[in-house]
């Protein structure tokens, strides 16, 4: 532990490439999150002003965070829940656990265009099989515009979401399962404890730190959410095309910043001005959680 | 525990019902692949067509294969790329103490939360000062240090390398690098497979960064040539599912041949998380 | 081989010039500008007349001969496979001229434009300006004027309605038009049989001469087929109509006046909506390309490049089943798109020539007709030898005979009012895409509303604007 230039050599290689390639382009943001700047005229020094129209003049900024912690509202508990009762169910079986294994992590590496092009495919109002199964079976009188009305909309989203990461929280419970003392489920069984009382009174409690972990970083990969909003509403692979789907009801912060600096505008500063807001406000809700559960612990 | 029998049969009953919506999606992204893109509107596409052909030789003249090395090209040098510096910088974090541990641990973590689109901009201006647009590299380097496999690779071998492992090769001379990559690196297969397919897999479905830097055809990526598939006024539907399902067989591969390190893996990284 | 593929040249560069020089003598700079471009005999003869002719001799100095010319000229393009048919034909002239054509999907190509921009990156020498975002490229700055050296175009050469179309707000000329794009009604002749009594587009064209006609004729067809056949496939399909008929003069500095833009066009699309005669189907959706086929809808709204492009590959088995006829209150522009030069490029001379050779010139225009069913934007093409007003196009067959080129440029250009593209055009398009699946299934939503509706979406696309 004396060797002191070790751990530093050791961190140039990726200390050397994050400066490069992450932490100069960061910077040069937030310096560009200080201007008016569109890439065309001039660019102007404005100061904070970037950051507080986001709050005083933008009608579209609170609109995208809310939607954004809504739609993570609405799939985060599911996709935690669910990957954990489907990890449970799959520990329990005794034959036959790599194929569902695979299978259900299927969705985690199906590319989001594909995704997409799938679900739009599923709710389209004419040509959708939803419809067309639930119009077939007089469940609806005639076709419901799924992809037109805002809270479907965000139903959706959610959705997809849940489809495509419960795969992802499956796995890492599973195999939180598998670092559980065998001993203890033998005991369980021995007590005559059946598979539910197994499972609130062992395998949630001792879950806790996988579950902590999951939720930060659910949170942080939630706020960024993107793809799937995205997928569904422009590109070659949409039914229905626009920014921020029906009344604006799926723009999630991160398509605002895209739409504002890369899409519709080149308004770089301003749209720097959305990234740097995010990040202060994933980075607060992280600390907040990790402070939250370490409070619990002791 | 494991009692035999079909008592459980309820248990492979739900199961089943979750893997077959989990299935489905990726079930018909294969089946679209196989059928006449206006077909697809005319009724559900639940078994395979006969256009497979036509739909290959569509995503073959738009070089599939050169786009699919490509793409590997990508994955393969950013997972390497990615591999080193993590390895290193998870080693220098996990197993060390120096002065500056607590800001390098800091920039790591900041890393992990910044929107990672918020940087393209700085980034496609150093990548055109280097002269590096248009060649695959500026698709590349942006993996190189990669704050969530540093991250990743720290917990592992906080949580699983004993110290002792370490000191006692030390006491036999070996030099730090040595112990690294002799004694540490290889009781990590489960966290170099998980890290390998993340990272494979994010830079093979990137996007972005590709479209901007990447300006000449022999250089496109996968998912930048399967979107440039249909011309101006007929989505050629059959075709680009067909691109994107052929698209997910090496990460398919991967995960399959590396599920058993692969869970393993998450769960060193995470529980202490 | 070689030498054959050389003399090839040679003697496609002879018949043009042959050609070019005997044509029907017309005193049009240009057409004499051209000549030299490819002859290669007479290039001294034709200099000292191009030098009493004035301004041309400066285009034409670096490129005497096609031969000479050299350079590599980037076209960032949606539709490459098109393009390089036109490149084939410009490199049979100019052998030394590379066209690198460069796949860009059309969804990606702002995004692409502009992020390249702002971060440094090489942008192509030529630069695509689609309708729906035009009005952003040409006031971004970065195409050049095409009235000035080294292309010295001549307004008077384009066919009068594209002049708008390719200019920005101060009248500089910024583009060259792919195509010229008056829009026409295309639709089933079985189904205007059975349910308007003919299919003689003229006959057509008259029962629906205004959108009150337009609407009668819908509640009648509603009514003979139970509800089962629309006018139209989709209330978009509409209100685009309605939008390019309504040429006003809205944009006044930072003022944008909606009201006056848009009142007319919401107005017609909501009657047209509440009285239940167009389909349902979501614009630009698979399911509205499918409905080409579909024997549910009678007429299409087709710009110029409509029934190759699009109705020709959508509706497979449809071929002599379509006509083509008037829109109700005449014909618009729809759609379009320009070429520009990139302001930074270095290769502006032989961007030029490509440009030229292709798009602006008698030539250019048949190589596009033949190989497209593409009309050119150089009005002297239609009074050359080259003129395809007699010739049969690609599709005319699949339209029944009718003869698309005389629809289009006889009937439809002349009286397609234009207008020049501002950013606000681009906003307008978006927010109409945005809309109009609002305004199909709210029955509440009036015009009043829609227009409220409306100017709100504009205001958030353009914060700065005054919305009136």
């Amino acid at each position: 532990m004396k060797r002191n230039k070790w751990p530093v050599i050791f961190a140039t290689p990726f200390l050397t490439a994050y400066g490069l390639f992450m932490l100069f382009p960061m910077l040069y943001s937030f310096y560009l999150s200080l201007f008016e700047y569109n890439g065309i005229v001039e660019k102007h020094f404005v100061g904070f002003s970037n950051y507080i129209n986001l709050f005083t003049k933008d009608r579209l900024f609170l609109k995208s965070l809310y939607n954004t912690v809504l739609i993570m509202l609405m799939s985060l508990p599911v996709n935690l829940i669910l990957g954990l009762v489907v990890a449970y169910l799959l520990f329990s079986l005794a034959r036959g656990r790599r194929v569902f294994q695979v299978v259900n992590f299927l969705p985690y590496i199906t590319t989001p265009v594909a995704i997409g092009f799938i679900f739009s495919y599923i709710f389209d109002w004419n040509s959708g099989i939803l419809n067309g199964l639930l119009t077939y079976f007089g469940i609806l009188d005639e076709n419901y515009f799924w992809l037109q009305q805002p809270w479907s909309a965000r139903l959706i989203v959610a959705i997809m979401i849940v489809w495509r990461n419960f795969g992802y929280c499956m796995m890492i419970y599973l195999s939180g399962m598998t670092a559980i003392d065998q001993d203890i489920y033998e005991a369980a069984a021995i007590d005559g404890a059946g598979k539910f009382k197994t499972f609130f009174a062992i395998v949630v409690p001792l879950l806790k730190n996988v579950s902590v972990f999951l939720l930060i970083t659910a949170m942080i990969g939630g706020f960024q959410m993107f793809d799937e909003p995205v997928q569904l509403y422009s590109g070659w692979s949409a039914a229905s095309r626009s920014v921020g789907g029906p009344e604006y009801s799926v723009l999630t912060v991160i398509w605002k910043f895209y739409d504002d600096s890369f899409g519709s505008n080149t308004r770089l500063g301003y749209g720097a001005a959305i990234a740097y807001t995010l990040f202060l406000i994933i980075g607060a809700c992280s600390l907040f959680s990790f402070f939250w559960s370490n409070r619990k612990d002791s | 525990m494991r009692k035999k029998g079909l008592k459980d049969w309820w248990i492979y009953l739900v199961l089943g019902v979750i893997s077959l919506i989990a299935l489905i999606p990726f079930y018909m992204m294969f089946v679209m692949g196989t059928y006449y893109s206006e077909d697809l509107f005319k009724g559900m596409p639940l078994f395979v067509s006969d256009y497979f052909w036509e739909n290959l030789k569509t995503t073959l003249s738009h070089g599939l294969l050169a786009t699919y090395g490509n793409s590997i090209f990508v994955s393969v040098t950013a997972v390497a790329a990615c591999l080193f510096t993590s390895i290193t910088m998870g080693y220098a974090l996990a197993k060390f103490e120096f002065r500056a541990k607590k800001f390098f641990f800091i920039l790591v973590l900041t890393g992990m939360m910044l929107p990672t689109q918020i940087s393209i901009i700085g980034y496609i201006m150093e990548m055109r000062v280097a002269h590096l647009t248009n060649t695959l590299w500026s698709v590349i380097c942006v993996w190189i240090a990669n704050p969530f496999s540093a991250f990743f690779m720290m917990q592992f071998m906080k949580d699983s390398i004993p110290e002792e492992m370490m000191e006692s090769a030390r006491i036999d001379g070996c030099s730090e690098p040595g112990i690294l990559f002799k004694i540490v690196v290889p009781c990590m297969k489960p966290a170099i497979t998980t890290v390998s397919t993340l990272v494979f897999l994010w830079s093979w479905n990137n996007y972005l960064l590709p479209l901007i830097t990447l300006n000449k055809q022999k250089v496109y990526t996968l998912p930048l040539m399967i979107s440039n598939i249909s011309v101006s006024y007929r989505q050629d539907y059959g075709a680009q599912m067909l691109a994107l399902a052929l698209s997910t067989f090496p990460v398919l591969i991967i995960f399959i041949c590396g599920s058993r390190h692969f869970v393993k893996g998450i769960t060193a990284g995470a529980v202490k998380g | 081989m070689k030498r054959k593929s050389v003399s090839v040249v040679l003697a496609t560069a002879m018949l043009t010039s042959v050609l070019f020089g005997c044509g029907d003598g017309s005193n049009n700079q240009k057409v004499e500008n051209s000549s030299e471009q490819v002859s290669q005999e007479n290039t001294e003869s034709e200099t000292s007349d191009a030098s009493v002719a004035g301004e041309a001799a400066d285009t034409t100095e670096t490129a005497a001969n096609p031969e000479d010319l050299t350079g590599t000229v980037v076209i960032w393009d949606w539709d490459g496979g098109t393009q390089q048919k036109y490149v084939d034909k410009f490199n049979e002239v100019y052998p030394n001229v590379t066209i690198e054509v460069q796949d860009v999907a059309w969804d990606d190509y702002m995004t692409k434009l502009q992020t390249s921009y702002v971060s440094g990156m090489d942008l192509p020498d030529i630069i695509l300006g689609e309708m729906a975002w035009r009005g952003t490229l040409y006031e971004m700055g970065i195409c050049d004027d095409l009235e000035e050296a080294p292309y010295n175009l001549d307004r008077n050469n384009m066919v009068a309605s594209s002049v708008p179309l390719v200019s920005d707000q101060n009248g500089n000329i910024l583009g060259l038009e792919m195509q010229v794009t008056p829009a026409g009604f295309a639709y089933k002749r079985d189904l205007a049989k059975e349910y308007l009594g003919t299919d003689d587009p003229a006959e057509v064209g008259a029962m629906i001469s205004d959108w009150d006609a337009f609407l009668e004729v819908g509640k009648q067809v509603s009514e003979k087929s139970n509800g089962k056949v629309k006018m139209m496939v989709s209330l978009g399909d509409v209100l685009l109509s309605t939008i390019g008929q309504n040429v006003v003069d809205y944009v006044d500095g930072d003022t944008v006046d909606i009201t006056k833009k848009m009142t007319k066009p919401l107005e017609t699309t909501i009657k047209m909506r509440d009285a239940g005669i167009i389909g349902n189907v979501e614009m630009y959706s698979a399911s509205w390309y499918s409905a080409y086929a579909a024997d549910e809808y009678i007429f299409y709204e087709a710009g110029s490049w409509c029934p190759p492009l699009v109705i020709a590959k959508n509706d497979t088995e449809g071929e002599g089943n379509w006509a083509v006829t008037t829109p109700p209150e005449g014909s618009f522009n729809l759609g379009g798109t320009t070429l520009s030069v990139y302001k930074d490029s270095e290769n502006k001379e032989a961007a030029w020539a490509y440009l030229e050779f292709i798009y602006f010139s008698e030539l250019g225009g048949s190589y596009m007709y033949d190989l497209t069913g593409n009309y050119s934007c150089y009005q002297p093409y239609y009074e050359s030898e080259y003129s395809p007003m007699d010739k049969e196009g690609p599709v005319d067959k699949f339209f029944g005979g009718q003869s698309l080129v005389k629809y289009y440029i006889e009937e439809a250009a002349p009286n397609a009012k234009t207008a020049p593209q501002t950013k606000y055009d681009a906003i307008i398009n978006d927010v109409f895409q945005a809309l109009t699946p609002k305004y199909m299934t709210d029955m509440s939503i009036d015009t009043q509303k829609a227009l409220e509706l409306f100017k709100e979406e504009v205001q958030i696309k353009a914060p700065e604007a005054k919305i009136q």
